[in-house]
């Protein structure tokens, strides 16, 4: 394998990999995906429409860049998808808005639009430069098994952040049970 | 192939929606606590300042001289007309205290220790801080709270804002246990449950 496929290789993952963290969190979270749209000006039918739209089109290039490696068309909608979240990020920054993003749902909940989505759109471009010049060649058996990969791997760093929280929320709820077998003091008579 | 291909697929769908799973489940604990940090229901202490109280002894701010020579034990101030006081004052009713900790209950106005009477909370490392003279002193003005002792010293302060939280802050004994069996001449009483 030469340099320059083990590159190409890397870089339809590394795109593949941003896509499998932000698609799946936002599945159940379209209705922050609407809001942010809504806060960047788009009229909220339209919003509400293009919510899932967004999500199925991440969700498709995924599969797109795994499981068909060789073909242009996911990394051209990568790149769309990139574009789209720059134009967000420029469009907050224009409107001087701290617009909420849903980007990465759970991953990443105080997330806001703006210098970020800006920097980071030469990665993404770069990342489907190298990809495109030295296209993947693998089976789509292989792709899959990298998705999965990628998806447990996610899933892995969601729990290392989750079983703290779920921890620390048990212990409130056990503090918290504890109170009602009290009277409260403000109903105790007084005298 | 095509089987290889299609355990391939099960397992891919699989790890993703196991992905979206543990994504939402995340996503309710965040919206959880987040709620309970707007309604005020988390539980957590916060610190309170000792000012030039710390490090002075214990029976310096009047608090009970046999605290000037504990290794660490923990002073609970206990209002008898604060909600979580009462909380607390439910799970020390009737029994022994913990062994390091002494228990100062603070009447407000005209009451006389009612939360004393009504959980039967008694004993020596009982007392009552009439007139509030010994929360003044340490600038306590937030109950319930505890003070921590350390060599005789006060070291911190803290709010008790439930009963899990009181255990949590008691320093803990360790248990001395004989290294070998003592014969009867020892001076040791044995541990008897009254009835």
């Amino acid at each position: 394998m030469t340099l320059g496929a083990l590159a190409g290789g890397a870089a339809q993952v590394g795109l593949a990999a941003v896509f499998v963290a932000a698609a799946p969190p936002k599945v159940l979270a379209t209705a922050e995906l609407t809001y942010t749209l809504e806060r960047l000006g788009v009229h909220p039918a339209i919003a509400r429409a293009a919510s899932p739209v967004v999500v199925a089109a991440e969700f498709l290039t995924v599969l797109g860049l795994l499981v068909s490696p060789r073909a242009a068309l996911p990394r051209g909608l990568a790149l769309v998808l990139a574009a789209g979240f720059t134009a967000a990020g420029m469009k907050a920054l224009a409107d001087r808005e701290r617009v909420a993003c849903a980007c990465f749902g759970a991953f990443g909940r105080s997330a806001r639009l703006g210098w970020r989505q800006v920097r980071l759109f030469p990665a993404w471009l770069l990342l489907v430069v190298v990809a495109q010049s030295h296209p993947p060649e693998w089976e789509a058996t292989f792709g899959l098994q990298v998705l999965a990969t990628l998806a447990l791997a996610l899933t892995v760093a969601l729990l290392a952040t989750g079983v703290p929280l779920w921890s620390r929320m048990r212990g409130d709820r056990i503090a918290i049970r504890q109170e009602p077998a009290i009277e409260p003091a403000g109903l105790v008579e007084a005298g | 192939m095509t089987g290889v291909l299609a355990i391939a697929v099960v397992v891919g769908i699989l790890a993703v929606v196991l992905l979206v799973v543990v994504s939402a489940l995340v996503e309710l604990f965040q919206q959880v606590q987040q709620i309970r940090g707007y309604l005020d229901m988390v539980d957590r202490v916060t610190p309170l300042d000792l000012g030039r109280s710390k490090g002075v002894s214990a029976s310096a701010v009047g608090l009970p001289a046999a605290l000037d020579t504990a290794d660490r034990a923990l002073v609970l101030f206990l209002s008898d007309k604060c909600g979580s006081c009462r909380t607390i004052a439910a799970t020390l009713a009737g029994g022994a205290l913990p062994p390091t900790l002494t228990l100062l209950i603070e009447p407000m106005g005209d009451s006389t220790a009612s939360i004393a009477d009504e959980f039967e909370l008694v004993g020596e490392r009982v007392l009552v801080d009439h007139g509030e003279r010994i929360a003044t002193l340490l600038g306590l003005d937030i109950f319930p709270a505890a003070v921590l002792i350390e060599r005789g010293r006060l070291e911190a302060a803290q709010t008790v804002p439930t009963p899990r939280q009181l255990y949590a802050a008691l320093p803990i004994v360790q248990a001395r246990v004989p290294a070998r069996r003592q014969s009867t001449n020892d001076q040791m009483t044995p541990i008897t449950k009254e009835d």
